[in-house]
């Protein structure tokens, strides 16, 4: 079809202009184009050419870095360069579209989150189903929240302000990062455990969120603890507890959410890779050897080391096992958020 | 001092030319973000120490600014909304003759601005810090609303002609998804539209292919003969740039300004040095027809605001634009994690990356004052075979800004409307501010309306004295100019 | 002979009153969370603030240039110069159109080829280096040098 309409408008134009000198010019152009277009794809191996890691967020976004360091280390044991298509758009539903519509040959993968997998599809029409349309390659890490507040304001302990928050509903001032986003979810959850109502005033991204914070403008705040650590290692804010079953090993003396009888299940942020659901077995594997392999690598080990990065990985099938039992608490969770 | 020491060895320099380069090289091919060429490079940065590779990275920061107005000035082919500013006046240079002076004065502009701001910077990080945090969500709307305002006001036309073009770039920005609640706004079910009009698309659309025409009414099969070539024109003279001296100081001080405000961005401080260049000068008409004036104000306003946006960067982490958000990546890759407590841990180094701002300012005067010469020079290509370039420019400038190939219907689209309301004596500066500015406006208003609750005008009163300031100055200069326009009309 | 301000004006006021009119529809309700809605700005607010600011505008601007009258004003476009807008829209769609399939390479190469053709340029050995060679440098540096994705047919 390309071809036909190629050939159709450089005939077209030459003909337009109306001397029929420019109709040899054109073909030779067309001729020296279609010669240059002539590669075969050899077929003695996947892969043979690079790999698009398409994420669906904009630049400079944790992803974006962590992509970066991926990419620049993985080419030694794919063969392949790999090569990052930024597609942002629609809290990531437009880069997640974008795979899932593409050709399942292992070619073209999706760096997402687990939110986007499991809880976007409850609460917005996705057109295209994450369970059915997607399949894992490979978990990269994770990171999972803290609670903190502003060293100005007087609280001090969780307790303390959820008993002054219940007592005053819609007055507490929760920034978060957006709709559906991580501190957004970690905050709803509180919401529909607790009875707790609060003012949820949006932020772009967790930045803008501490800044609020610092600034006064709000209550009280949810973020990976390493988004907050200088602030805190400054005495700026509070950290009143953390999102997870037991305590952290860097705070030991905060509270973890778990005893305090607080839920935490699905508190959590994965960054994944995946392919489009049909992508063949092989070529998964070929993929996730890579990863792997990435994964005992030094320099690569370093750098995340030096973004402060986790590596707690998961291998493709072990994830692909635990994502629909997550949708459904997912699920589960905003169907009593949404009432 | 260590920090100098620091920063005095030869391989910073030649880390800071090379990236210098590589920035220019970048931000003159449209359509090629400095975002995503600092994104792309960091990794390399990350196997160096950090006082070649952070160096390197300013390097093609700044760079990428100043390239960014070369395909602005000579094919009217914006890279990002802040060469919009400079499209008004380039291209019209150009044509009279004076393409080179265009760029001499973008570059001798952007580096006194720069130059200037992060002198200021270096000696008020404490104040600066403290002022970065003072704008929240209602300063924010009040500032953002009132350099519409003042794009309106400053435009070549009556304000009403202004206002409605405002008011087409907003309704046209909230089409897509709304930035507060996701829902869908205004895309009646289209996919294309489902992620809002593409912004480069539409500049490129709106100012390149206007252009584009112009060439090939010039074109030799209908004319039949090859048009004269324009000359590059002589440099930019010492009288010319000193006649620029207050415009330039008045834009630093504005962007310097704008950018200790996270998030503000270089749109807004192009724009508004324009606009306010324009009211403060003698020879107001000559905005918009081929002024260097009006270079220098965007120029000079839109690179002062790096300097100061490095601050809240450092000391607080938080990120003012994207690429800060990618240069804080790099810093942290480096070990140096931003906060409260860089500057007391690592005090040399923040000096020092300071310094290499200075040292890529001055590098890139060296080296584009070298390039400058040959790149005028290639407006003077025959005019059939620039319009294919620049066709090929524009259109991989459109697909590179999200990869997709359906943003060229935006860009035909785009270049009716741009065609359209040139002929009919519309500015377009004030609906491409308003198009950039609604989201991050309309969601500063939602988060002011938030943290307002029950009373928007007691809270702002009250708590946010700031914000009302800003309004009621904005719409009083307003108010003047729209009497003294109705005056001078009677 | 309709001049150009005129149709911009009417262009753009019938655009702003379809908006108006469709907006109820247009736009997507926000969902509410335990019973109430997160934000107090509705979706809604600024599209029909803008189009109403466009229809205000325009009539006023209307009235204005009736009343006090507008200069000379050029008819729409010399013949010649509709004919390029022409070519130039139908390059950009069928560019468009042909951009995935055939890539990045060769959709420009044929597209600056045609712009150049039409422009009455004749040489082979210009179209060549131009039209052929600038799309294919840019390739190789964006994909090559930057590891930026662009098409290739296929």
């Amino acid at each position: 079809m390309g071809r036909i309409v190629g050939k159709a408008f450089v005939i077209m134009t030459s003909l337009w202009s109306g001397e029929h000198h420019g109709v040899l010019s054109a073909l030779i152009v067309l001729a020296t184009a279609l010669g240059f277009s002539a590669y075969a794809a050899a077929d003695d191996g996947f892969p043979t050419r690079p790999v698009t890691l398409v994420i669906p967020f904009s630049a400079g976004g944790s992803h974006d870095l962590n992509a970066r360091v991926v990419t620049r280390v993985i080419p030694r044991y794919l063969g392949q360069p790999m090569v990052v298509r930024l597609v942002p758009g629609a809290g990531g539903q437009k880069g997640a579209l974008a795979v899932a519509e593409s050709e399942p040959d292992g070619y073209t993968l999706l760096f997402g989150h687990n939110l986007i997998d499991q809880l976007q599809p409850h609460v917005s029409d996705l057109p295209y189903d994450p369970m059915t349309a997607f399949r894992t390659v490979w978990k990269l890490n994770q990171a999972t929240a803290v609670i903190y507040v502003s060293a100005e304001k007087g609280y001090t302990t969780l307790e303390g302000l959820l008993s002054f928050g219940l007592e005053r509903p819609g007055e507490l001032v929760f920034p978060n990062s957006g709709k559906w986003g991580f501190s957004f979810t970690v905050g709803a959850m509180l919401m529909a455990h607790t009875g707790l109502r609060v003012n949820m005033v949006p932020y772009k991204g967790g930045a803008p969120v501490r800044a609020a914070m610092l600034a006064g403008d709000g209550d009280f705040a949810s973020a990976p603890y390493l988004n907050v650590r200088s602030i805190h290692q400054a005495g700026k804010v509070r950290i009143l507890a953390s999102v997870t079953a037991d305590r952290l090993k860097i705070l030991p003396e905060v509270p973890s959410f778990g005893e305090l009888g607080l839920p935490h299940e699905g508190a959590i942020m994965e960054r994944i890779v995946m392919a489009p659901a049909g992508t063949p077995d092989d070529r998964v594997r070929v993929l996730e050897d890579a990863f792997r392999k990435l994964y005992r690598d030094p320099s690569f080990n370093d750098l995340m080391d030096k973004m402060g990065e986790s590596l707690d990985y998961m291998a493709a099938a072990e994830y692909d096992a635990i994502r629909p039992g997550r949708s459904q608490a997912y699920k589960a969770l905003v169907a009593a958020l949404l009432r | 001092m260590t920090a100098v020491a620091l920063v005095m060895h030869w391989q910073v320099a030649v880390a800071v030319s090379i990236g210098v380069a590589i920035g220019i090289l970048v931000g003159g091919l449209p359509g090629l973000t400095t975002a995503t060429a600092i994104a792309i490079v960091l990794p390399f940065s990350f196997f160096v120490e950090p006082l070649i590779g952070l160096p390197f990275l300013i390097g093609l920061y700044k760079g990428g600014i100043f390239g960014g107005s070369i395909p602005a000035i000579l094919i009217a082919t914006p890279g990002t909304g802040a060469s919009v500013a400079t499209i008004l006046d380039g291209p019209a240079l150009v044509r009279k003759g004076n393409g080179r002076k265009a760029l001499e004065m973008a570059l001798y502009a952007s580096v006194t601005g720069d130059t200037a701001s992060d002198v200021l910077t270096l000696l008020l990080v404490v104040p600066f810090a403290a002022a970065a945090l003072l704008a929240g969500p209602p300063e924010m709307a009040a500032i953002l609303f009132a350099a519409i305002v003042l794009t309106i006001i400053a435009g070549t036309t009556s304000w009403l002609r202004g206002a409605i073009m405002a008011c087409i770039g907003i309704l046209l920005a909230t089409v897509g998804r709304d930035p507060l609640e996701f829902g869908q706004r205004l895309t009646f079910g289209m996919d294309i539209l489902e992620g809002g009009i593409p912004l480069l698309p539409m500049l490129i659309g709106l100012f390149a292919i206007p252009e584009l025409m112009r060439m090939i009414a010039l074109r030799k099969s209908a004319t039949g003969r090859i048009p004269p070539p324009v000359d590059p024109g002589p440099g930019l003279t010492l009288g010319e740039f000193k006649r620029a001296g207050r415009t330039i100081a008045r834009s630093t001080f504005l962007g310097s300004i704008i950018g200790i405000v996270p998030g503000m961005g270089q749109p807004v401080a192009a724009f508004s040095g324009y606009a306010m260049a324009k009211r403060a000068s003698p020879r107001p008409e000559e905005f918009g027809r081929g002024s260097l004036e009006g270079i220098a104000a965007a120029e000079a306003a839109n690179n002062a605001v790096n300097g100061p946006t490095l601050i809240p960067l450092l000391t607080l982490g938080i990120p003012g634009d994207k690429i800060t958000a990618i240069l804080l990546g790099a810093f942290v890759a480096h070990g140096l994690r931003p906060g409260p407590q860089l500057v007391e841990q690592h005090g040399p180094v923040i000096l020092a990356i300071l310094l290499a701002m200075l040292l890529s300012n001055l590098l890139l005067l060296v080296i584009a004052r070298v390039l400058i010469p040959a790149v005028a020079r290639l407006v003077t290509m025959d005019p059939n075979l620039l319009a294919p370039i620049v066709l090929v420019l524009a259109w991989t400038g459109v697909y590179l800004y999200r990869s997709d190939s359906s943003d060229l219907f935006f860009l035909a689209l785009f270049g009716v409307l741009g065609v359209l309301a040139r002929r009919g004596k519309f500015d377009l500066a004030p609906m491409v501010l308003a198009f950039i500015l609604c989201e991050s406006l309309e969601y500063s208003v939602g988060q002011t309306l938030n943290l307002a609750r029950d009373g928007v005008l007691e809270y702002l009163l009250l708590d946010r004295p700031g914000a009302i300031i800003i309004l009621l100055s904005v719409s009083g200069v307003a108010l003047w100019v729209g009497l003294s326009e109705k005056r001078s009309l009677s | 002979m309709l001049n150009p301000a005129c149709l911009f004006l009417i262009l753009v006021t019938t655009f702003a009153a379809a908006t108006l009119a469709a907006l109820p529809w247009a736009v997507d309700s926000p969902q509410p969370l335990f019973g109430s809605l997160v934000s107090v700005l509705s979706p809604g607010t600024f599209p029909a603030a803008a189009a109403l600011g466009i229809l205000v505008f325009s009539v006023i601007e209307w009235v204005r240039r009736s009343r006090d009258g507008e200069a000379e004003e050029s008819s729409l476009q010399p013949a010649l110069e509709r004919r390029g807008m022409v070519v130039v829209i139908l390059l950009v769609a069928l560019s468009a159109l042909s951009f995935d399939s055939l890539g990045y390479v060769l959709t420009l190469m044929l597209a600056s080829a045609a712009l150049a053709i039409f422009m009455g340029c004749r040489s082979p050995v210009q179209l060549v280096i131009v039209c052929a060679g600038t799309p294919t440098l840019i390739y190789w540096v964006l994909t090559r040098v930057f590891t930026i994705y662009l098409p290739a047919p296929g």
